[in-house]
């Protein structure tokens, strides 16, 4: 068994093993022939040497079906000189990531700033000494690998990134309709007056809040997957807080009735601008305040808070009077499908709503965070940037 | 107001390529007390069928496998008999404006609930039924003003 997953190994990759790497192609630009004689000597016996004596044939060769994975480039040329050559090779798709290196007469500073500006790795002046020249030739082709490789790396990741949004999104699509059927039949049933029996009444009215429950983490994981792909664009705006708080407030009347919570607002004299999302600020709030109801104890109490932490940064906190959390509790949070909602048993959630609402609040430039006492209660809180209202009406009166 | 009678009466097709989505809702339709119901998961025989039938109401699906929804509203909308409203149902959320643009007159989101599809279809039926009875008496006033433009001309000659 260990020997034949051997030898597969071993000829699944037998190229890597066995082959010698090939040579790689450097190009050598100057327009005076004995130093592309002397260039093309020191380099010869360590890789594939092309030499170009204009501007104009090194851009032919760099743009050619086999280009060079280096080029060492001189200045001062005739017709279209290093600098131009360089500045068009890096313009060009096609060329802007191969290496330039600038083998140049030219000691200034400046000259030197100026290659560097435009884009080349390095910058070695003549006449050069050839180990050193060698040396970082090699260091230059060395990292041109590993950023190719970083490179291949980032797009296998972004496409299985995508591939896995697009997955999820499709999927949440294609267990909605099922979905519907069992939501629908049960619908029926329950309108259904010849259900006699409190038995069968009882059971469709568990499959219908499962189904319903069920429709909720769908929307929540295809929403998750939205925001982590970023397919769901902010606009980022002044919004004012106070205003947010007040229509959180009205949405959540009913559930406070309901379960008889109370809860205090702070004085909202001022409208609290700050940078976000109305929107998906508001997602957040509603979020914290939902838990807060849900998690509370008897005659529970939710207070909002508002603090001006730094004159640029606002902290909205919600406190309940709920059982609190340990450390261990706490560290679960904001991880999607954490095990507190199965622990406590009695509450029903997906455990993806703070998971939103953290990366919501992140990608608004703010942060998220909990602090809880157990017996006592949480105080959960987020901070944005906020803006003062004397900035906010400059802004508009100038604008 | 058109009275529940008419509305009850109104000629309802469903069309859904999955079997199990036509039970639905004919059991529903049938159970708020719709009597004039017909189905059918053949997308392709929509058109026709509207020109033999003249139905008041058509529930649609989007995601048939050999024919779109869309397709279908694009083919009622350039017949030549005219089309009637279009009710939309469908898990894909996404596609509700390109079904409005099309021509659709509302859009039903997958998983639903069956009392709001009720009073969604009510509505919409109540809206083309009225419009209907509006043509209706246009073109009978316009053929009595006819008439009577007739008579006049007669008498002065």
């Amino acid at each position: 068994m260990n020997s034949q997953a051997h030898r597969q190994a071993v000829e699944i990759f037998p190229a890597s093993e066995t082959s010698i790497p090939e040579k790689v192609t450097i190009l050598v630009v100057d327009d005076t022939p004995d130093n592309l004689i002397l260039m093309n000597g020191l380099l010869k016996d360590d890789y594939k040497v092309k030499v170009a004596n204009s501007g104009d044939k090194a851009l032919k060769i760099a743009l050619s079906d086999a280009p060079p994975a280096l080029i060492l480039l001189d200045i001062m040329m005739p017709d279209i000189d290093g600098y131009e050559v360089c500045r068009r090779l890096k313009l060009d798709p096609k060329t802007m990531n191969i290496p330039v290196i600038f083998l140049t007469a030219k000691v200034e500073m400046e000259d030197e700033k100026r290659g560097l500006e435009l884009g080349a790795v390095d910058y070695i002046t003549k006449p050069v000494s050839p180990p050193i020249m060698l040396a970082r030739v090699k260091n230059h082709l060395a990292l041109q690998e590993k950023n190719i490789e970083l490179q291949h790396a980032r797009s296998v990741a972004d496409k299985a990134n995508l591939a896995k949004s697009e997955f999820l999104s499709s999927m949440s699509h294609e267990l909605r309709s099922p979905l519907n059927a069992i939501l629908g039949f049960a619908q029926l049933m329950e309108s259904d007056p010849s259900l006699a029996s409190p038995d069968q009444k009882e059971s469709v009215a568990q499959i219908l809040h499962a189904g319903w429950h069920l429709l909720k983490l769908i929307n929540e994981i295809l929403d998750l997957a939205k925001i982590e792909s970023r397919q769901i664009p902010l606009l980022i705006e002044a919004v004012s807080m106070s205003k947010v708080i007040l229509e959180c407030k009205g949405m959540i009347e009913p559930q406070l009735q309901e379960r008889a919570r109370t809860l205090l607002l702070p004085i909202l004299d001022s409208p609290h601008f700050v940078m976000a999302d109305h929107t998906r600020l508001k997602q957040v709030l509603l979020n914290l305040l939902t838990n807060a109801i849900k998690y509370n104890g008897k005659q529970g109490l939710i207070t909002i808070t508002l603090e001006q932490e730094h004159p640029d940064r606002l902290r909205v906190g919600v406190r309940d009077t709920g059982a609190g959390m340990s450390s261990e509790q706490l560290i679960q949070l904001f991880q999607p499908f954490n095990r507190l909602n199965q622990e406590s048993g009695k509450e029903e959630g997906t455990g993806i709503g703070l998971v939103v609402a953290k990366q919501l609040i992140e990608l608004m430039g703010g942060k998220i965070g909990v602090e809880s006492t157990p017996d006592v209660g949480s105080n959960f809180w987020f901070e944005l940037n906020s803006v003062e209202t004397d900035a906010l009406i400059m802004e508009v009166l100038t604008s | 107001m058109k009275n529940t009678a008419d509305i009850l009466h109104a000629k309802i097709l469903i069309v859904d390529d999955k079997r199990s989505m036509v039970v639905l809702l004919q059991r529903m339709l049938r159970g708020a007390g719709y009597v004039n119901l017909s189905t059918t998961t053949e997308p392709f025989i929509v058109c026709e069928l509207q020109r033999l039938q003249g139905y008041d109401l058509i529930l649609l699906d989007l995601e048939m496998p050999d024919m779109s929804g869309l397709q279908v509203i694009h083919d009622l909308m350039s017949a030549p008999t005219p089309a009637p409203p279009i009710i939309v149902i469908s898990a894909h959320s996404e596609h509700k404006m390109s079904a409005f643009q099309a021509g659709a007159k509302d859009f039903i989101s997958k998983p639903f609930e069956l009392s709001e599809v009720l009073a969604r279809i009510h509505n919409t039926l109540q809206t083309h039924l009225l419009q209907v009875e509006t043509q209706h008496q246009v073109s009978t006033l316009e053929h009595h003003l006819h008439e009577i433009e007739e008579q006049t001309v007669s008498k002065q000659s």
